[in-house]
């Protein structure tokens, strides 16, 4: 957990909120007050545990700050606190009072949003918050939204500023897929902190496609489009692969399963237009175009390895099934548990698989679980 | 009699372990039933392809059955033998698409005709390796629809129409249906293996017996 303390900037010029999150200066330009004196303690914010964007941020599954509660302070005497609950993508849809009275804790304002952004409607207006959609902090007097990297405008749900990382539409938000993603960052990746069972920090980061998935491919990699490859070199890494232990351990398990078709590996040309690649898993073959790069024998174990989960029938059509599935495919090419995980994280969400919301402690405890490290040998 | 119990028990418990041992290992409840035979000749194949809802409840199927099941030319050895690619088959318009997705009712049925040396429609999905690990490069998902035909010079030992979706299925099928997710869709497991018996060039065949299979409780 983060507390994070708002100060009046200043007076009479009511410019503003200086609020320090972690070390970070955020100028919110939320001028609401006529009053405010310099160093006046207004309010406080609880956001979920993080550190500075980009950085990785939150070890309760958020990519963002999960904003907590929001408590309106006097003088640095607490008056009232207001719990915000959020939705997937982080926006805060309710605001929540506790009533020590009568001990109990109800919604006090509902808010209603547009696919952008935009309230459009609230049950109380009287009681807001300065985190609204996706949690960002929004400045009612502009209209504008500060995600960090740049200001957001739900009113046309474009940003002000260009894209830092480029794109085709610069100013485009979350590839108008508002429901679908988040980019609370102004760019596309997610990093995400988990804690492993053995106390080791995991950050992986959870980025979604640009454009999204749900576009398809606009020209296909036909598997007619992968010609035969005449690199001796591929096709000697290749042959060379075919006689590692571990290789072979996987193909002798493939043809162990009855009905499992043992898949054609084969390098081929794929080094351009849609198909470039470092190599394919295309229908029930395995294409290796490039026989130095990955090198050949952890591009095998892992391909090898989700062959034989189509074998045996896994589906993968949850987040953590897929998980389980991406786990165990790095783990057989030699990778640490931690890597594993990581590189797991990243092509569950680029395949849109998995969510920022799905990549928790929890999960990684779930592939702990079931595939857990050797343990050390004991010293005699 | 006590000793010729126990031996027709001990027998009768071989024959199970050795009968599973040669079965493929199945999780699905059982839905349906899946058939398909080789009939014409070495010249022109012809597969049929039968799926039958033999569960209570309805299933989701492509009513063309090309997106599941898949037809896999085998060597003696289980190893694939490819189809060559003729021709691409232009994307249809994702609403067209939906259309084929069909509710297949209890009892009923749906039937397929593949002419394996003519030119068939294939269902083909895939996913890229990149070169590089640890999320410095993303995957690319392919999914197209295409024509193919068994080479005139592929005499294989077995084809095996499988009802089961390949791995890259879930991601191939969200691409190509602009992302609608394949788990609305039967998926079996099934199989079904037809030995391919005709010679190279032999007319006026008999066909085959059909084989069929059933998805095994769990």
């Amino acid at each position: 957990m983060r507390v994070c303390h708002c100060f009046a900037r200043s007076s009479a010029e009511t410019t503003g909120w200086h609020c320090l999150p972690s070390g970070k200066q955020w100028h919110t330009a939320h001028a609401n007050s006529q009053d405010m004196q310099v160093g006046h303690l207004r309010q406080r914010y609880l956001w979920g545990e993080a550190a500075s964007p980009p950085a990785p941020s939150v070890s309760s599954g958020w990519a963002v700050d999960q904003i907590l509660a929001e408590e309106d302070v006097d003088g640095g005497t607490p008056e009232l606190v207001k719990w915000t609950l959020t939705d997937h993508l982080n926006t805060v849809r309710d605001i929540a009072r506790y009533d020590s009275e009568t001990d109990t804790t109800t919604v006090v304002n509902h808010l209603v949003y547009d696919a952008y952004g935009n309230v459009t409607s609230e049950t109380n207006s009287a009681v807001d918050s300065l985190f609204l959609f996706t949690a960002r902090p929004f400045d009612p007097d502009t209209g504008l939204q500060n995600n960090l990297h740049r200001w957001y405008d739900p009113s046309v749900g474009r940003w002000l500023s260009e894209d830092p990382i480029g794109g085709i539409n610069l100013y485009k938000y979350v590839g108008n897929s508002p429901l679908m993603r988040i980019d609370p960052f102004g760019v596309k990746d997610h990093p995400v902190t988990v804690t492993l069972p053995d106390g080791t920090k995991c950050t992986a980061n959870c980025a979604e496609p640009d454009p999204p998935k749900g576009g398809g491919p606009a020209i296909p990699c036909r598997e007619s489009d992968l010609k035969p490859s005449c690199d001796k070199k591929c096709q000697s890494a290749v042959a060379n692969a075919q006689n590692d232990p571990g290789v072979k351990r996987l193909l002798d398990q493939i043809k162990a399963i009855p009905g499992c078709a043992m898949p054609r590996i084969e390098c081929r040309d794929c080094g351009t237009g849609n198909c470039k690649a470092g190599g394919w898993h295309m229908g029930n073959s395995i294409y290796i175009c490039d026989g130095q790069g990955h090198g050949a024998v952890s591009l095998l174990q892992h391909e090898l390895t989700h062959h034989l989960q189509a074998c045996r029938n896994q589906a993968d059509i949850s987040c953590a099934d897929r998980m389980k599935m991406e786990v165990e495919a790095n783990l057989a090419e030699g990778k640490t548990f931690a890597q594993a995980f990581a590189d797991a994280v990243w092509s569950s969400c680029i395949t849109q698989r998995c969510k920022v919301s799905d990549i928790t402690d929890a999960l990684a405890q779930q592939m702990w679980n079931a595939f857990p490290p050797p343990k050390p040998p004991r010293k005699t | 009699m006590r000793n010729v119990r126990l031996a027709v028990a001990l027998v009768f418990a071989l024959g199970v372990t050795v009968c599973g041992a040669d079965e493929p290992s199945f999780r699905s409840s059982p839905k349906a039933f899946l058939e398909a035979s080789l009939s014409g000749d070495g010249e022109n194949p012809v597969l049929t392809i039968r799926l039958r809802n033999t569960g209570d409840v309805p299933i989701v199927v492509d009513k063309e059955l090309v997106f599941l099941p898949d037809i896999v030319l085998m060597d003696n050895e289980r190893r694939v033998i490819p189809f060559k690619e003729t021709r691409a088959v232009e994307k249809p318009a994702v609403s067209a698409l939906k259309r084929r997705l069909a509710t297949l009712g209890p009892g009923e049925e749906i039937e397929r005709q593949v002419r394996l040396r003519k030119g068939f429609k294939r269902f083909v999905t895939g996913i890229s390796l990149p070169t590089r690990s640890g999320g410095a490069e993303a995957p690319k998902v392919t999914a197209y629809e295409v024509l193919c035909q068994m080479p005139a010079d592929v005499r294989p030992f077995e084809i095996e129409v499988s009802y089961k979706p390949p791995y890259s299925f879930e991601d191939g099928f969200m691409a190509y249906m602009q992302g609608i997710s394949a788990a609305q869709f039967y998926r079996g497991p099934l199989r079904v293996g037809v030995p391919y018996r005709f010679a190279k060039h032999t007319s006026g065949g008999h066909g085959e017996r059909p084989a069929t299979t059933k998805d095994a409780p769990n």
